[in-house]
This record gives C-alpha cells, structure tokens and sequence, in this order.
C-alpha cells in the first residue's frame, strides 16, 4: 500500500529518525548552552577577581600619596590611564561623600555619583557588577584611609611607608573609608568568543544533523527491513495458498511473528484441506447408493420380461434400502449443517435427563433385542439440564446406538447418569468390538470410518459422532472417549447444568 | 468584487482605529505630568521614589509644600524621607532671572555627614527641580553657601550635577558631536559626515565612532568605511595616540575601496576627537603600513576629502 504523508510521520523509520537525531542533537544543545553560560560566568569572576586585585595595587597608592586632596598627581593619572586603556575601560576615584575626584575619561568629574554599589564600596563593600547590555564588568573598591604618623618603631600589619619614605601610614582605628575606586572593564571579548563558539556549534550540530540522517537511514533499514520482508511473506502466502512456510530468520520478535503466522498459515491449509476432503466425502456417500442403484436397476432392465417376480422383489427391496440410506445421508449432512451455522437457534429449555434417557432407552429397544444386546439404565441422582431437547436427544441416541451397532452378540451397554452442583455426568459403555488406538483421535470427524470395508453391514452415515460433539460444544461441555479394542468403549459427557450464552468452560 | 470590498473595508477600519489610538496617547502625554517625591532607599544606598500629587501648582505653594513633605514620614515601608528629624530649613529664596533657587537651613544640617548628606541633598535637589521655573538649586547652611565634605560646591546643582547610576536602565548616558569620513564610491575620495550620538558613558567615544564606520552612510554615494563584521580586539589612548587593534583585515571585504581610503576614513575620523593626534593601526596584532607613507603613526590627511 502506497503510503500518505500521515503514514509516514507514523512509520517506524520516520521515529528510528527521530529517536536517534533528537538523542544527539539535544544533550549537544543542552551541553552548549550550558558550556557557555557556565563559560561566561567563569570568565567574568576571573576578571572580576583580577580587577579587584589591581584595584587594591591603586588604593593603596591613592590613600598614601593623598591624591583625594590632590587629584592632578601626575605619574599616579598616567598610572590610571594606563590600566583603564589595558582594560578597554574607565577609572573613576570617588571621595568618601560620592564626588567624582577624577575620571580618566574626563567626563564625570566634580559631579556626584548616587548608585548604590558606589554608596556600599564607599562604606567599606567591595562590590562587583556585570552589565552584561554593554558587556562591562565594574568593580567598586574602598579605599582605605591612612592617617600620618610619626616615625613609630611597632611594626603593624597596617603600616604602609610613603614613596619617599618618611611618613608611616596607619589605616584608621575606626575603619573609615576615604573613597572607593571605580574600575570599568571591557568584556567584549567574551561576547565575541561567545558568538564563535556558538557558531562552532552549530556546525557541529549540522555534522551531527546529517550522521544521525545515515545513522537513522541505516539503523531503520536494520529494524524494519525484516518486517517489510515478513509483510511481503504473508502476502505471497495470502495470493498464493500453496506457498511453503517462511524461513523463521532475524532477530527474536520476528522469528515469533512468523512462527505464529506459520502456524495459522498451516491451519489454514489444514482447514482447507478438510474441507475438500468433507465436499469429496459427501460426494462419495451421496453417490454409493445411486451407484448401487443404478446396478440393480440395470440388472433388472437387462433380463427384459422375463425375470422371475421373485428378482424383481428382490431387487426392489434393496433399491428401497439404498434409497433409505441415502435419505438418512442426507438428513443428518442437514443436521450437522444446520449445526455449523454460526448462530445456530438454541431452543434452551430445563429437560429431566432421567426421563429423557429412559426413553431413549425405550426407543432403542428394537434394535437392542434385534442385536441381542443388553441395555441399562443407571440413575444416581434426579437430574434437570437447560439444554436444547432435540439436540441433545440426537447427540445421546447416536452414541448408544454406536454402542448397540459395534457390539457383539450378548454384550452389553450400560448407560448411566450422575451430577454434582455445577455439571451433569453421562456414561455409555458397552462391551463392543472396541476402538484401534490409532484411530481413537479421528472418531468424531465427519465420515470417518475405523473399517471402511465393514460400514455397508453396519449402516450408518459416519457423521453420528460428528453430530454428537457439535452438540455437546454447543452446550458447552465436554465429551472423552476411551476404548480397548476388542473389549470395549467408554464415552463421558460432562453437561453444565446452567446454560450460559457465551461459551466459557 | 464582494470579497475585495470587505478587505478593503476591513483594513481601512482597523487603519483608522491605529491613528486614532496613536493620536490619542500622545495627546494624553502633553496634558498629564507626573510628580515623584525623592526618598532614600531602605539599607540607604540610593534614592527611591514615591508618587506625588501636589496641592498647588504654585511655586512658592509648592516648594513649601516639598520641603515639609521631605522632612514628614512616609507610609511606604521600603524608603524613608530624605530629611532627618532636627534638620531645619530656615527660609527659600527664589531669584526669577536666573531660576535658581536657594534653600538655606539651620547649623543642624551638618551633623547629617559622608554618603547619608550626599543622598540627602541630592534628593531635595531632585525633587525640588520639578517645581514650574527652578532650574538650579543652591544650599546654604545659615545664609552661608555650603561646600560639602566632598569639597563640591552646594552652589547651582542641577541633574547634571549627579550621576544616578553607572548601569541597568539609568546608566549614564553621554551625547556627543563626532565627525565620521567615509569613502566614496570611486574608492578613493571621503565624504564629511557630521553625527550627534549618544552612548553609553562606560565605553570610550572612540569605539563609538568605530562602530559607525561600520555603519551604510545615509549620504548618496559613500560607503562603510569597515567591513560590518570586524570587531575590535584592543583600544587604548596614551598620549594624544590611539592605538586600534582589530581581528581581521580592514579592506580586504571591501572590494570597491582602496585601502589608503579605508585607513584615512579611521585616522580622520579619530583624530577629529579631543585627546587624539594620531593613530596606530593593526590588524590583528601586526601594525598596518601604506606604501609610501613612513612609519606606523598616522596623521589627519584631509586632502581626499570631497567636502571639507
């Protein structure tokens, strides 16, 4: 079948490609995007920390060489322009009340500065902050305020001496703070790494785009290809019945697949089979007694006037008896096919089974003493089935019949009943000739016959044990036969008392 | 035809409604001024601000109406009025030629020292400016003019004065007259252009005006000056020289200029600045030379310049 789009999206190698290329493609998105955040953060810490550092360097300048007080200090404003050029950025010294003492891009001096990182550096917090919109990093450092002292011979951690060595600094008891100094930095750079790297990986995630496309075209080809070999099997086999079985190959859910198909396919011949069998079969009894007919007729026709009466009666009698077999032929096919239907009319009424045998028995009588054969009826128990009362009584007249007909002289067969809560037991045992073992199997398919030769004498469709099961199924129960041949057969029925509409044991 | 109509109908309608909506907003933004009181923030690191609907529109009934504001207490829980309790304003005097507008206040005002008095005076600065016809503020602590422990003047403040924050939304923002040259489309010639600019005060105005040159001109036939995807690796000024390192080759996209018109198109434009005399130039990281010019060093070369 010609697939849609629609059937495609659905395919099994349209999702092998999904799988496969969203398996790559998004841990490789997930892993960029955080390479570069976490990139772009430890970048900026670094400098951060490097700028603090150089911050420190200064302060340590502005405070001992009073440059607050004094802001044209020369080599210290070279000093400032030097690194603010080093750093793609600015410098700005700020006094302990937020005035601007210089800015290296001479711009902001003498005015005040009222951002808050600026208020916490000058109160002692050395602050950072990343403006990542113009992709700066400033850092607020507080300076340190040193007051002179006189030439002290303690020698303290916070003692600094001037560059020209006469004074010695200490910074303040108290830890005020004589400024900050505003460093501002360039990272440009990071956004510029950032923009190649995100380039890099997109070309790696175009690579990876088209070797997960072969990867997914091989492995799909790999999955599906079995299946679409398997499809094409069952194909051949559906156009064509008399194809072999598939070869069970491939990986194990295949090999399942076309085993179970195997199986069916074999079903499916055997069913077939049968049933020409059953149509050549129906042919065959249907035409033995016309061919048996057609003799005598012919004979008859063949003496011309001047057959004795007697022939004629003769003759005539045997053509009624093959006609009669015929009829039967036809009526129980008939029966069984009317049994076949699928839904069949179950007529389910309760039936007294002790009554029912009785007259069975009754029935039979006849023919029993005709065969001088015994006949028994054992009842255990008042039994009361829902079933369907024609059904059944043709179901358990044909096996006490069989066992009537399959018997010797004096034999026996003994007919008996029993039940529990749930079911109800039905034996017939007779004393007969038996059933071979090898064809114990085959007894209740239709026409089948242990000794084809003897079937005339015996009379008889081969289709009573075919009927019988159809009934019992039909009821739901259960019949098992054994036989040893020679001594004779035993049949059980089991019949649940409750009929239940759908049949589940 | 029916289907046309509705269409045309249709775009009209909403067209209209657009102008309308476009018209009426505007109109909403000349008639309504918004007042905010100035306060300091809660750990006190900044100023924050809180609506203000004043009585009177009058000057002088407004400004008293501030400054009695300034020192009450406010409900907001998240700032405090910049006047301490204690601190005094004694009398305001207004001179109308210049619009300044002088505060003076009592000897109390200076126990308030450091960043609390910076915060403190630049919010009644602030908030005072919105008053109709104050264009400067001055303080005086008893009728003397105050000069701050920052040694800046208490004299004539106004917005320029501070700089509210040197990131996010306020940061501080320079505007500049800069003067671009770039080539034309012979290759060899520069068009003068003038610009106004504005830009971010935390990145030197050089790399400002780079960045133009990377930029279409808007004037008939000239031509970027830079290839627009050249970025700039270092830049640093020492002096009067400016050095330029940029990561890749300044003409070799540009197919239709000559390189000496590229370079001269920085240079010009460069030294225009104040602070700059010349210009190195490397691309990336080996400095640049022109045949016949010696050295590395380039000076302002007008020569080529169409319109001087």
């Amino acid at each position: 079948m010609k697939l849609s789009i629609s059937g495609y999206l659905r395919s099994l190698r349209f999702r092998i490609f999904l799988i496969v290329f969203l398996s790559s493609a998004i841990p490789a998105l997930i892993l960029t995007k955080v390479a570069l955040i976490i990139y772009e953060k430890k970048q900026t810490e670094s400098d951060i920390s490097a700028v603090i550092s150089q911050a420190q360097t200064l302060n340590n300048q502005i405070a001992t060489t009073g440059f607050m007080e004094n802001p044209d200090l020369d080599y210290l404003t070279a000093e400032f322009t030097a690194i603010g050029n080093a750093n793609g950025g600015r410098i700005m010294v700020i006094n302990s009340s937020l005035g601007i003492v210089y800015d290296t891009y001479g711009v902001d001096a003498g005015r005040q500065i009222l951002w808050s990182d600026a208020v916490r550096a000058v109160n002692g917090e050395t602050v950072s902050y990343f403006d990542r919109k113009n992709q700066c990093i400033i850092v607020t450092v507080p300076i340190p305020s040193f007051t002179r002292i006189d030439n002290s011979k303690s020698a303290d951690r916070n003692q600094v001496v001037t560059p020209d060595g006469s004074a010695i600094l200490k910074s303040d008891a108290n830890g005020k703070f004589s400024g900050a100094l505003m460093i501002i930095r360039s990272e440009l750079y990071i956004a510029n790494n950032l923009s190649f790297m995100r380039d890099v990986a997109l070309e790696i995630l175009f690579i990876l785009f088209f070797v997960s496309v072969l990867l997914a075209i091989f492995i799909s080809d790999r999955v599906v290809s079995p299946v679409k070999k398997t499809t094409e099997g069952i194909v051949k086999a559906r156009e064509d019945p008399a194809t072999e079985s598939m070869p069970e190959l491939s990986y194990t859910e295949i090999r399942q697949l076309i085993h179970e198909f195997n199986e069916y396919h074999r079903k499916m011949k055997e069913i077939d089979a049968s049933r020409s069998e059953f149509v050549s079969n129906v042919s065959h009894e249907l035409k033995t007694p016309l061919a048996s007919m057609k003799v005598l007729a012919d004979s008859i026709n063949s003496m011309g006037d001047g057959a004795p009466i007697e022939i004629y009666r003769d003759f005539m009698k045997d053509i009624t008896h093959e006609i009669d077999r015929e009829n039967s032929v036809i009526n129980d096919l008939l029966s069984l096919v009317r049994l076949d239907r699928a839904g069949v009319s179950m007529n389910i009424a309760p039936v007294i089974m002790n009554d029912m045998l009785e007259h069975l028995l009754k029935m039979l009588k006849p023919l029993a003493e005709k065969s001088e054969v015994d006949m028994v009826l054992e009842s255990f128990r008042p039994v009361t089935v829902e079933a369907d009362e024609t059904k059944l009584n043709l179901a358990l007249m044909n096996l006490v019949e069989n066992g009537i007909k399959y018997n010797h002289s004096g034999g026996f067969v003994h007919v008996s009943l029993n039940a529990d809560h749930r079911y109800c037991y039905i034996k017939v045992e007779d004393s007969g000739i038996g059933i071979p073992a090898d064809s114990i199997d085959h007894i209740f398919e239709r026409f089948y016959r242990v000794d084809k030769s003897h079937s005339r004498e015996i009379g008889g469709t081969g289709l009573g044990l075919a009927i019988t099961w159809n009934v019992i199924m039909l009821h739901h129960g259960e019949i098992k036969v054994s036989s040893i041949q020679g001594s004779g057969t035993e049949f059980d029925v089991r019949l649940p008392l409750k009929y239940i509409e759908e049949g589940t044991k | 035809m029916k289907h046309c109509h509705k269409i045309i109908a249709l775009l009209s309608l909403s067209l209209s409604l657009v102008l309308m909506s476009c018209s009426g907003s505007s109109q909403k933004k000349k008639t309504e001024k918004t007042y905010v009181l100035y306060d300091i923030n809660a750990d006190h690191t900044g100023l924050a601000t809180e609506e203000y609907y004043p009585k009177s529109k009058d000057r002088s009934k407004m400004t008293d109406e501030i400054l009695d504001l300034l020192g009450d207490k406010t409900e907001k829980s998240d700032m405090t009025r910049p006047i301490p309790n204690g601190v005094n304003v004694q009398d305001t005097l207004y001179d109308k030629e210049s619009g300044n507008l002088t505060v003076s206040f009592t000897r109390s005002y200076m126990t308030v020292t450091g960043t609390d008095e910076t915060l403190m005076r630049a919010a009644i600065v602030k908030t005072l400016l919105q008053v109709k016809g104050v264009k400067t503020v001055t303080f005086q602590v008893d009728h003397t003019d105050l000069v701050s422990a920052s040694g800046i003047s208490g004299r004539m403040m106004d917005d320029n004065t501070f700089v509210m924050s040197m990131a996010g939304k306020d940061s501080p923002v320079q505007s500049a007259d800069i003067t671009l040259y770039y080539p034309d489309r012979d290759g060899t010639r520069l068009h003068k252009v003038k610009k106004k600019v504005t830009y971010s005060s935390n990145i030197h105005i050089a790399r400002v005006v780079i960045d133009y040159l990377k930029k279409n001109p808007e004037v008939k036939n000239a031509r970027p000056a830079l290839p627009s995807g050249i970025q700039v690796s270092s830049l640093a000024v020492a002096d009067g020289v400016c050095y330029v390192n940029f990561d890749s080759d300044i003409s070799s996209k540009n197919n239709d200029v000559t390189e000496e018109a590229c370079v001269y198109s920085i240079v010009d434009s460069l030294t225009d600045l104040y602070g700059i005399n010349r210009v190195q130039i490397s691309e990336n990281g080996s400095n640049l030379s022109l045949r016949g010019h010696e050295g590395t060093l380039f000076e302002k070369n007008d020569t080529n310049v169409i319109n001087k």
